[in-house]
């Protein structure tokens, strides 16, 4: 008597390729989802960095007491601007060891300079009493600041930034109040 | 007795296929949370925008109030030193949140400066989802109103 051969059968085969085959699409799936990511993470990094220099110098350009560079009608490659020495509160400001009527008296402020050195955007801050620092922002080709005639309270600020394949300008515009 | 050693290796290779199946979910699971705190991550950058946004708003409408009016929102005779208001901010009908703006009029005569804070919050104001706040000192000399600093993304302190 010759016995039932052991193995699979052709319902059980398809079965267990079908489950196995919705395994794998779920993995590759995965997979290729998370390369994506890892792929565009440089590229956001560097967006994020880009945005974030930008959003400093239109705050620093919003806090000015002084737009010293650049002047009305013309572009410069470099944004000076005297503002308030944000480590000083108000109260500190209007203390009677200084003029008590005038919070923004020269001693409480600092002169924030933004241009390319060795291709990368940096921002000096120059206080009156301590030596002045600087801060590497981020790895750039170019950089404008231009302020129109009309209104003489807007200015634009470009920005190049070195990128993996092509270099990308950025810009943003800051109403001067 | 051989048919009883076949019955055991084909058990064995059936606990086998699981076990891979359970690590290969396992794997595909761990991937997939990979790729929602990268989408979590994308959406708090852009809510921390929007809610720095709100509040330039709410200080765009402050300088415009106070513009119009040097005595908003009580009039000449009002001597309360501090107030607040809350503005919700509506997009195609949906509330996509709201500022509030906090005025402290302590040196309006002596110095003839506002101290205002403004913050942006986005999604209920229960239950936020990202804050921002700008400080600013805003000068109402008549021949100089203007805003004398801006501080963004400081703790909220009046």
């Amino acid at each position: 008597m010759r016995s039932r051969p052991q193995g699979l059968s052709l319902v059980e085969t398809i079965f267990s390729l079908f489950i196995c085959s919705l395994v794998l699409y779920a993995l590759s799936s995965a997979l290729s989802s998370a390369g994506q990511i890892q792929s565009n993470r440089p590229g956001m990094d560097q967006a994020s960095e880009t945005f974030h220099a930008l959003s400093l110098m239109a705050s620093d350009a919003a806090a000015e007491l002084q737009l010293i560079t650049p002047t009305l009608n013309s572009t410069s490659t470099s944004l000076v601007i005297d503002r308030v020495d944000p480590r000083k509160a108000f109260y500190d400001r209007v203390s009677p060891l200084g003029d008590e009527l005038n919070p923004y008296e020269n001693d409480e402020c600092i002169r924030v300079i933004y241009r390319i050195e060795n291709e990368y955007l940096q921002r000096e801050i120059i206080t009156p009493s301590e030596p002045s620092r600087k801060e590497r922002l981020i790895g750039s080709e170019e950089f404008k600041a231009i302020r129109s005639a009309k209104p003489g309270t807007l200015l634009t600020l470009e920005l190049t930034v070195r990128g993996q394949r092509v270099n990308k300008k950025s810009s943003v515009k800051v109403c001067l109040r | 007795m051989s048919s009883f050693r076949r019955q055991h290796v084909a058990g064995a290779l059936l606990i086998f296929a699981l076990l891979l199946t359970v690590l290969i979910s396992m794997i595909a699971l761990s991937l997939l949370q990979l790729r929602k705190a990268s989408y979590a991550s994308s959406q708090g950058a852009i809510k921390a925008v929007q809610a720095r946004a709100l509040a330039r708003s709410g200080l765009g409408d402050i300088w415009v109030k106070i513009g119009k009016d040097p005595y908003f929102p009580g009039g000449i005779g009002d001597r309360q030193q501090r107030f607040s208001y809350r503005e919700n901010v509506l997009q195609d009908g949906k509330a996509i949140g709201s500022y509030t703006v906090m005025v402290d009029r302590s040196h309006r005569l002596s110095h003839q400066i506002l101290l205002i804070e403004s913050t942006g919050t986005v999604g209920d104001i229960d239950q936020p989802s990202a804050r921002f706040t700008i400080y600013t000192e805003l000068s109402i000399k008549p021949a100089d109103f203007s805003f004398k600093t801006w501080q963004e993304g400081v703790s909220p302190s009046l």
